[in-house]
């Protein structure tokens, strides 16, 4: 018998002698009888929120740690555990977005970076890839849709002779376009072949750098008109 | 010390003292309780009286050593609790507790076989639960030696495991 093994025998010994439960707690009451008294419950109280701030804390750099990792890795793809959790990121960033301009910045960018998902998706898995898609193409087509609710801010008569009324009807027909292409895709992508898959991907990212330039072209009209007001309004206040 | 700090020094040694008092009664658990609860009686009423620069480990081990020594007098006149300190014995109910496999039997009676000062120390350090740190107000050695010495205890334990017959 090595001692480990008579160490363990002691130990098993051992606890068949610890004192019952009941027994401690009532000696605590003959003691408090006597005149015992606890110490106050508010030490108590610290102890268990020193050992529960300990637990939470860990837990949040954890789950922060866990949270940043699925967001900004690239190898989070939508067959990994983890991009439920970037999923849900994304929906939180983009209710923040406080203005319309930057939400429609944001959703843009989810959008280019589920293209890049879908590209190394497809390198990995086809099946999975060809049914992601069809995700990829409802979130290109609403991020079209909301670019109509970008609105340009009422000018004032006279300022509106500086408003750019043909690049913006400009802008908008390139966005009713954009739609339409987008309809046609989204009903053909479930009959295609591997290499029209490819050929549909390249489309979408063109699509996606497209509508991207139509949001920047409507911002820069918002900018444009923003800035000659800003500056009558400091004229008319001197 | 201020008896409000009893709280954390009951329930720090509570059980130990318990286990202490439990293997030199043989181990009869009423008996057990009992004494262990006139132990913390006795050190809640000296608790004032008590020097925080002391340790408290060997001060609360005095106290209830007394006790067992003046209990043990009246229960069994004409035997030194000190020779049989060393000693691990049990009544019938003890048995039960102590040894419940026939490999366990056999160890407790190896070490009734070596030296009682070896036993005694191996009856603290691993039955009733004390650290080599607390062990060394009761042995007067540094925890460095009890750890050899602790070691040295086992190996002979070991030796009369493989050799029971041996003297």
């Amino acid at each position: 018998m090595i001692l480990w093994n008579i160490k363990r025998r002691l130990s098993s010994i051992s606890r068949r002698a610890t004192p019952d439960r009941d027994f401690i707690i009532a000696l605590g009451k003959t003691l408090k009888d006597k005149g015992y008294v606890r110490t106050s419950r508010f030490q108590g109280v610290m102890f268990s929120w020193k050992r529960a701030a300990t637990v939470l804390s860990l837990l949040g750099g954890l789950l922060v740690g866990t949270g940043t990792y699925a967001y900004v890795s690239p190898e989070v793809l939508p067959d990994s555990p983890l991009y439920g959790l970037r999923s849900t990121i994304e929906k939180v960033e983009f209710k923040v977005a406080r203005t319309p301009a930057a939400k429609e910045k944001i959703q843009l960018k989810h959008l280019r970076r589920h293209l890049q998902e879908q590209q190394k998706l497809a390198d990995r898995n086809y099946a999975l890839a060809l049914a992601h898609t069809e995700v990829l193409v409802r979130d290109l087509s609403e991020t079209v849709k909301s670019m109509d609710r970008l609105e340009i801010p009422s000018q004032d008569e006279a300022d509106e002779e500086n408003m750019k009324a043909e690049e913006e009807a400009e802008a908008r027909a390139m966005v009713a376009m954009d739609q339409e292409v987008l309809a046609e895709l989204a009903n053909d992508h479930k009959e295609l072949t591997e290499d029209e898959v490819k050929i549909f991907h390249r489309v979408l990212r063109d699509q996606v750098k497209r509508t991207d330039e139509h949001v920047e072209s409507l911002q820069e009209l918002r900018r444009r008109d923003q800035q000659p007001n800003l500056i009558k309004r400091i004229l008319r206040t001197q | 010390m201020d008896k409000r700090y009893f709280t954390s020094f009951y329930e720090t040694y509570v059980e130990r003292i318990y286990k202490f008092v439990f293997y030199r009664v043989g181990g009869n658990k009423a008996l057990a309780q009992d004494l262990t609860q006139d132990v913390f009686l006795k050190a809640f009423e000296a608790f004032d009286r008590y020097d925080p620069t002391l340790s408290q480990v060997s001060w609360l081990y005095t106290i209830a050593r007394n006790h067992l020594i003046n209990d043990h007098a009246k229960r069994r006149p004409g035997v030194d609790l000190e020779e049989i300190e060393g000693t691990l014995w049990a009544s019938e109910d003890g048995r039960k507790v102590f040894a419940q496999q026939h490999d366990e039997q056999k160890l407790l009676e190896a070490l009734n076989k070596i030296p009682s000062e070896d036993a005694k120390l191996i009856q603290m350090k691993y039955l009733e639960g004390w650290s080599f740190d607390d062990l060394e107000e009761v042995f007067h050695k540094k925890s460095g030696a009890l750890r050899v010495q602790a070691i040295r205890a086992l190996k002979k334990v070991k030796q009369h495991l493989r050799h029971p017959y041996s003297l």
